[in-house]
């Protein structure tokens, strides 16, 4: 009995805080006339950027750049911040919780499609969200110089003699390392034993000092260990060969396993995300700036001294992807069975191959219609 | 020939550009007093001194960030010392023999002692470092899960030395009530979220500053305002600098402390500063018997194993940065990001694709060290005697401080939370004289021990356990250190 | 009265052996429901059980060794009064006030903004609940005029904001 009490005054007290709030706010619309100035002064203060993995990664230093080139070309005062945790999840909630008038911003990596399905921020990348794509990266699996393995096909004769004893390094459970060996070593037929660390660095740490005989990761992660002979690449996911600058040979998986590219998710990409529901006015301007950054001298050079691509996503084609993407993440972590994800059927999604019928859904409004309303 | 001219060619380059000397300045200035400051951490100032770097030069921004991290790890000893509320985790020691020194009116000794003690330690982790990185490199990589799993089991058989007074047992009591925190969230390997209750915040895991700005800062607010009569600390600040003759006295004791920081933090990925904490215990074993009686009531030579340690960390933990781009901790984190930004690739590549760059940060470190020996000794006074303001205004005051100290390193309120009640739990633990040194130690290590316990147990699952001490020689050695530690902790502890 | 001291001391010790041992069972039993995925060592509740288990167990010896200070229960009213004194009525009163301070700051959220001639003065509601709640606690704690310790407190609080918000550019808590 007292406790309802105490949560009615409780709500109580909440609300007149509201109403206070409110009130307040009010007042100073009223004296002010601060709010509500014209949209074609925004933005009028420092717009936030929220990156949701940690310091010095791949992720943070693309989106550092891009503030930093979209500021140089507008003017703009742009923070950058990072909110690592639960796979973005944390990330995503922070900006959903502030206002969606193009101040906060995400800072994503894979269009955010982790996010529902491993059962972490239940918003829709393509729906809640409107996701630019800037670059992208490539994956690489690669081997200490002293390893027994010389090639892919070491590996496969191997984990076919002995299923699951042959290790490779993942940047985590249901991470995009994790996802890109399972869907190889599926096509493959063979059995890997995955085993997780913190970050791509570290999975790459892993492989130098042998604790697995594969390391996972991406292309930006191993080059420079390629290239002081630290590590040997065995495949790279793009469908042709690599030659480094150096003129180390990066062999495309598509020699091995031919069939494999039409299964593979696409390449790993880093993007940045508006809330949908922000004023379309705003989102185009972010979008100018956005162009006008990505295609900037700064900005190739950081990409192409770590091996990403430049790879500019904008508009339907980019919430296709994004749904897309989700797609097949959906899926292989069905296969793999990671606990906590939910599952495709769940979630209304269809399976891989039904995605070009199933696309758009239902509900879905493109940014011209958005912009037509 | 090449390495010397490029050094040359750094020297000249730093000497004509003052511009440099002033970014270092300010840095370490900067640094001291944000780490003085309850409640502001090391982590923090540096995560926040990336955005600040994008404007300027690449070579400004080394410096400068360089000159914040040395002048924060240090700064970090006053706020202990004189507060009793460490400013960063690896201040704990410091803090347990500095507070004591500062009851008996001995504060300024004991920070002169720091600063001494820190200088030292800046230079014994630079010349290491340099002289030695084939071999730490090397000793670095033998590190894999099973012996980081061990290295951070070894510090919660550690924890039972943090309680001073009293036997083992209630340090590694709170060693397990820091290590249970430390098991929220969702677990590394298979992703399982653990204690959570379905809160999004809490899957993400307890983060330790929070929990040390709770424990300590809001517990010693909780502690002394209540006081009718605030208890001052005697104020003789006269004498700093401690004798030439007795720093001679601790020159074995700095060697060795020295070697543990440099080594601890350039393990790749160890999380966070922990080397002061091995330092201080082994440093405790190390001592003849009247020094030992002093530890944890006011030991000088403890405040040196700490502050040396802790020092050295710096310099080491720049190795695994450098060298693979793993940073040790979350400040070389940062200056790793600010490298990156400055779009240079930090990774084993480094010295072919930006000549000189190595030892353009070494010379920062030492230029920054000589800054933080002079900025220290300059402040130490003005220092003291602002922490000599009433007790009644300056504690409240710490409140906000602490609040915006918890927030802005995750930007997350509910770290605000987790700091008001570590801050309760820390006060109740208090009172029943448990030490609260152990906790921030174990939930530092406890994401490291269940982590690389797990991993490697995946990985040697289809291997025997004789085939692993075979195999896993280092590994072994920390396996016996643990257990002799175990040992001494229970059947040494009884006799006294 | 050393004799005094022991004695509490190790009252202390057994109610606190007894407290942990119920943590323990707790999180042992919590640990023993976490799902297994894949095989028993890597199970998430692995090292969760083992340390409740050693926590359970130095509990114990925590306990026996506070029966061996023979302590003596004598609960009177002394036993209260100690409880209760004015100082730990004062740090009661002291939680108090900081906890309202915290969930104040975390719960209101609003921001004014003032224009002061080319410059837009920004008052977030962390600038305000910081300034009257660190007020309340000072005046209380420091028995100066109350104005002295708003004017003291209000400097304060706008030169650290000032910091971070310009300074660091970053959103201070209840900012947008």
């Amino acid at each position: 009995m007292k406790v309802t009490k105490n949560s009615y005054m409780f709500m109580s007290l909440m609300s007149y805080l509201k109403s206070i709030n409110f009130t307040v706010l009010a007042a100073i619309l009223i004296f002010f006339l601060c709010y509500g100035k014209a949209i074609a002064d925004w933005p009028e203060r420092p717009i936030t950027i929220v990156v949701m993995y940690a310091t010095g990664g791949g992720t943070d230093t693309i989106l550092r750049t891009l503030a930093s080139e979209m500021s140089n070309i507008t003017g703009w005062r742009i923070n950058v911040i990072n909110r690592p945790g639960g796979a973005g999840a944390l990330a995503t909630r922070y900006v959903l919780n502030r206002r969606n008038d193009g101040y906060t911003l995400l800072g994503a990596s894979n269009f955010n499609k982790y996010s529902r399905i491993s059962g972490g921020d239940e918003s829709i990348s393509w729906e809640d969200w409107y996701f630019m794509q800037a670059a992208s990266n490539t994956g690489s699996w690669a081997v200490r110089p002293d390893s027994e393995f010389k090639s892919f096909k070491d590996i496969l004769d191997t984990a076919r003699d002995k299923p699951g004893e042959v290790t490779i390094s993942t940047s985590g459970t249901g991470g995009q390392w994790h996802e890109l060996a399972a869907v190889v070593a599926h096509s493959a037929g063979v059995e890997l034993k995955y085993i997780p660390y913190g970050s791509g660095r570290l999975a790459t740490l892993a492989g130098i000092n042998g604790e697995v005989d594969i390391a996972g990761g991406g292309i930006h992660e191993h080059i420079q260990f390629f290239e002081s002979g630290q590590l040997l690449s065995i495949q790279q996911t793009s469908s042709d060969d690599i030659l480094t600058s150096s003129g180390t040979l990066l062999p495309s998986l598509s020699n091995f396993l031919p069939s494999v590219n039409n299964q593979l998710p696409p390449n790993g990409n880093y993007n940045l995300g508006i809330r949908r529901d922000t004023p379309i006015d705003i989102i185009i301007k972010l979008q100018e700036a956005f162009i006008g950054a990505v295609n900037s001298e700064n900005f190739k050079n950081i990409l192409s001294s770590r091996n990403f691509s430049l790879d500019l996503v904008l508009g339907d084609e980019a919430d296709r992807r994004a749904a897309e993407l989700e797609v097949i993440s959906a899926s292989t972590f069905e296969r793999l069975a990671i606990p906590e994800a939910r599952s495709a059927i769940s979630l209304g999604l269809p399976s891989p191959e039904n995605f070009s019928s199933w696309w758009p859904p239902d509900g879905y409004k493109s940014l011209e219609e958005l912009n037509i309303e | 020939m090449e390495v010397l001219s490029q050094i040359q060619d750094q020297l000249f380059y730093i000497i004509n550009n003052p511009i440099l000397w002033f970014a270092c300045l300010s840095g370490v200035t900067l640094g001291i007093l944000w780490g003085a400051m309850p409640g502001l951490s090391t982590t923090m100032a540096m995560t926040l001194l990336i955005g600040l770097t994008i404007g300027m030069s690449q070579s400004v921004a080394i410096f400068f960030m360089l000159g914040v991290y040395t002048g924060c790890v240090f700064g970090g000893a006053i706020s202990a010392v004189l507060l009793n509320i460490p400013g960063t985790p690896d201040a704990v020691p410091t803090m347990i023999e500095g507070n004591a020194l500062a009851q008996k009116g001995e504060g300024g000794l004991a920070l002169g002692t720091a600063i001494s003690a820190s200088f030292l330690g800046n230079w014994i982790g630079i010349i290491f470092l340099i002289a030695l990185i084939p071999a730490i490199l090397f000793f670095a990589l033998q590190f894999r899960s099973w012996e980081m799993f061990l290295l951070s089991i070894w510090g919660i058989a550690i924890c039972g030395s943090m309680s001073s007074r009293e036997s083992p047992l209630k340090g590694w009591i709170a060693g397990c009530i820091g290590l249970i925190v430390s098991f929220i969230g969702l677990d590394s390997i298979h992703g399982v979220a653990r204690f959570s209750f379905s809160s999004y915040n809490l899957e993400d895991g307890i983060s330790f500053i929070p929990v040390l700005i709770g424990l300590f800062g809001l517990t010693e607010i909780l502690r002394v305002l209540p006081q009718k009569n605030h208890p001052e600390n005697p104020s003789t600040v006269n004498h700093i600098l401690p004798s030439f003759k007795t720093l001679i006295r601790y020159a074995k004791p700095s060697i060795r402390s020295g070697l543990i920081g440099t080594l601890v933090g350039a393990i790749p990925g160890a999380g966070a500063n922990i080397a002061s904490f091995f330092s201080y215990d082994i440093g405790r074993r190390r001592a003849n018997k009247e020094e030992k009686k002093k530890w944890g009531k006011g030991s000088y030579e403890a405040i040196v194993c700490s502050e040396v340690a802790n020092n050295a960390n710096v310099g080491g933990s720049m190795l695994p940065t450098l060298a693979l781009g793993i940073p040790g901790n979350a400040a070389a984190a940062a200056i790793l990001a600010a490298l990156e930004l400055k779009n240079v690739v930090v990774g084993p590549l480094i010295q072919t694709e930006n000549p000189g760059l190595i030892f353009y940060i070494y010379i920062g470190l030492i230029i920054a060290n000589f800054f933080m020996y002079g900025m220290a000794i300059l402040l130490i006074k003005p220092c003291v005697k602002l922490f000599n303001l009433p007790k009644g205004i300056l504690m409240p005051l710490i409140i906000p401080i602490c609040i915006l100290g918890s927030f802005a390193v995750n930007f997350n309120y509910f770290d605000v939370y987790v700091m008001l009640v570590s801050g309760i739990i820390g006060y109740i633990l208090f009172r029943l004289n448990f030490p609260l040194a152990p906790i921030v130690l174990a939930i530092i290590l406890g994401p490291l021990a269940d982590e690389n316990l797990r991993r490697s147990l995946l990985v040697f699952q289809d291997q025997g356990f004789l085939s692993v001490l075979w195999d896993r020689k280092l590994g072994t050695v920390l396996l016996f250190v643990v257990l002799y530690t175990f040992y001494d902790g229970i059947f040494n502890s009884r006799k006294g | 009265m050393n004799n005094d001291k022991n004695n509490s001391s190790s009252f202390n010790d057994l109610l606190s052996s007894g407290l942990l041992a119920i943590f323990a069972i707790v999180v042992m039993l919590f640990s023993l429901d976490l799902e297994v995925p894949g095989s028993i060592y890597t199970a998430p509740g692995l090292l969760p059980f083992v340390i409740s288990l050693i926590l359970f167990v130095l509990s114990f010896i925590l306990a026996i060794n506070s029966f061996k200070k023979k302590i003596i229960f004598n609960f009177n009213r002394d036993t209260f009064s100690v409880f209760l004194n004015d100082q730990n009525r004062r740090t009661l009163f002291l939680l108090l006030l900081i906890s309202i301070y915290i969930f104040l700051v975390g719960l209101v959220n609003f921001e004014l903004v003032i224009p002061i001639f080319t410059f837009e003065y920004r008052l977030s509601s962390f600038q305000i609940i910081s300034t009257v709640m660190t007020t309340i606690i000072v005046k209380n704690f420091w028995q100066k005029k109350t104005l002295t310790c708003l004017v003291v407190v209000f400097l304060f609080i706008e030169i650290l904001s000032a910091i971070f918000r310009y300074g660091f550019g970053i959103l201070m808590p209840g900012s947008f």
